[in-house]
């Protein structure tokens, strides 16, 4: 019970700024050039950014100043116990009450019994998911929901609380989430957090926004604030085919369903164009290929597309594309340029 | 430049020097310029941290100085901002281990590269044990698992897949609550310092 109060206050007080995040993302071990540059290229978008991570490293500096305190250590165990407490199995957690007279355990094992058996069935340990580019997976969670993963997709699934959280680091998912009042399901992308109870909806994550959209039921979405000094904005309820845009400062905008068509289309692993802008399909087919197409001149920006792809055969999109329009694909090492074909006079 | 105040200038620095006029007079025109360039940001910092504008001002001064004080700091390589920042950054922390009882311009000789080596001497002077006990206090603000996370990275030195690996959680779960801790001390640094 008392990991239910926990994770009750943890939700309500605990908020995490952008500068923190890159902080404790710097800090990991699998810091690689992508992620340096990125950090460069958040450093400089704004002064607070630089000047809000320098607090983050002073903070870091003094706990550093706490080596060698006596009550460090006990500190530290506090959240080893925690641990052991929530999530081991039953033979540990008695395993590791020897001292306990028999009486009082046979007393607690009722109460015992039955917090384990719910722990058991709701919890669902920790774990990170993820696609590489081009490629789907449906992951299926023990509380029945199932999350399908797009391409190049990674998500952390923590059931160990008392909510269903599940944290989109990039790309884009839908949920279908089964329905249980008692344990609301919050999925984290960027600066905004979804709360559900049971419904389906998809969340896409780029490098600037956070697109929500509602497939079924209906979902509330809260931005948190990029900046530490503004406050969570309010909660925003969504319906059904109908969707919801935040950027990274938490700016929130409620626009009509127009992506409802592709998530579906991408579920069935095709892409569906329909006289669309060619630079806006490219940006599209280039999120789940390796090699993207690039355009190579003015004249192929005023053409528009029509087609479907399967995604599973985008590594020939180039030859599709030459056959659909007027334009010659030229491989490269890293990319596949498109030119307007010149007709010979 | 920042109204009100006018710009630093570098008198006694370059004096320490005997090369060539015209390096020293490069060396004025380049400080002067970083200061130009990066005085904003790094006082909008320390503005931040430091309780008052005397010591904001304090501080600003002596990363200067520092600067002034290093033989070829147009040679510094690497990021130059991050540089000022880790100066003022270690200043800034070591004006909360040590009030008072150091003076702004003491250090006009030390060549900045000391302060990137600068390590924090142990302290037990009373203000340094009274900042410890308040430090803690706001570590026990926060969740017992997030705690343990900070505390295993920034004071036992622990990698996050060692703390994931003891605190049974996955090492995405470790970097989220650091970022919360780290989020929740900086919400709590009037009570620290």
């Amino acid at each position: 019970m008392k990991s239910r109060i926990f994770a009750k206050t943890e939700k309500k007080t605990m908020t995490t700024t952008p500068d923190a995040e890159w902080f404790a993302r710097m800090r990991s071990d699998r810091v690689d050039d992508k992620t340096c540059q990125d950090f460069d290229n958040w450093l400089e978008e704004d002064v607070s950014n630089e000047v809000e991570y320098a607090v983050c490293v002073t903070v870091s500096d003094l706990c550093n100043d706490l080596k060698g305190d006596p009550e460090i250590e006990e500190l530290y165990q506090d959240g080893r116990k925690e641990n052991r407490n929530l999530t081991r199995s039953k033979v540990k957690l008695f395993k590791s009450v020897p001292a306990v007279p028999r009486a009082l355990m046979a007393l607690a094992a009722c109460g015992a019994m039955a917090f384990l058996i719910v722990t058991s069935l709701h919890s669902q340990k920790a774990g990170t998911y993820s696609t590489l580019i081009g490629e789907q997976r449906v992951v299926a969670l023990n509380d029945g929901s199932t999350i399908e993963m797009n391409t190049e997709c990674e998500l952390e699934v923590d059931f160990t609380g008392h909510d269903r959280l599940v944290v989109l680091e990039k790309g884009e998912a839908l949920f279908n989430v089964a329905p249980d009042e008692s344990r609301p399901f919050i999925v984290k992308a960027g600066t905004g957090t979804v709360r559900v109870l049971g419904t389906i909806f998809a969340v896409l994550r780029d490098d600037s926004e956070t697109r929500v959209s509602v497939l079924g039921g209906r979902v509330s979405v809260t931005a948190s604030a990029a900046d530490a000094g503004k406050k969570a904005s309010e909660e925003t309820a969504l319906l059904q085919g109908q969707e919801l845009l935040v950027n990274a400062s938490g700016y929130v905008a409620v626009i009509d369903g127009t992506s409802l068509d592709r998530i579906d289309a991408w579920r069935q692993g095709k892409l569906k164009f329909e006289d669309i802008p060619l630079d806006e399909a490219l940006r599209e087919i280039n999120r789940y290929v390796t090699k993207p197409l690039l355009i190579g001149d003015d004249a192929l920006k005023s053409m528009r597309l029509t087609g479907l792809f399967y995604i599973d055969r985008l590594n020939t999109v180039a030859g599709s594309l030459e056959r659909a329009l007027p334009i010659t694909a030229t491989e490269g090492r890293s990319n596949i340029v498109l030119r307007e074909k010149v007709v010979a006079p | 430049m920042i109204k009100g105040r006018p710009a630093l200038k570098i008198v006694d620095a370059t004096r320490r020097e005997p090369g060539p006029g015209n390096l020293a007079e490069a060396k004025r025109a380049f400080i002067e310029e970083v200061i130009g360039t990066h005085e904003r940001v790094l006082k909008r910092y320390l503005q931040r941290i430091l309780p008052s504008a005397e010591d904001v001002e304090g501080v600003l001064q002596e990363v200067f100085l520092r600067l002034a004080g290093h033989e070829n700091p147009q040679n510094i390589e690497g990021n130059f901002r991050a540089y000022l920042f880790q100066i003022a950054r270690n200043l800034a922390t070591d004006r909360f281990r040590r009030q008072r009882t150091r003076r702004v311009g003491d250090h006009v000789s030390f060549p900045a590269d000391d302060l990137i080596s600068h390590n924090p001497q142990p302290d037990t002077s009373s203000e340094d044990l009274e900042r410890g006990a308040r430090l803690k206090s706001v570590l026990r603000e926060l969740p017992p698992k997030y705690r343990s996370v900070l505390i295993g990275h920034v004071v036992k030195e622990m990698t996050y897949p060692e703390i994931g690996e003891d605190l049974g959680i996955s090492v995405k779960t470790v970097q989220r609550y650091m970022a919360y801790a780290v989020t929740h001390c900086k919400q709590r640094l009037r009570g620290i310092v």
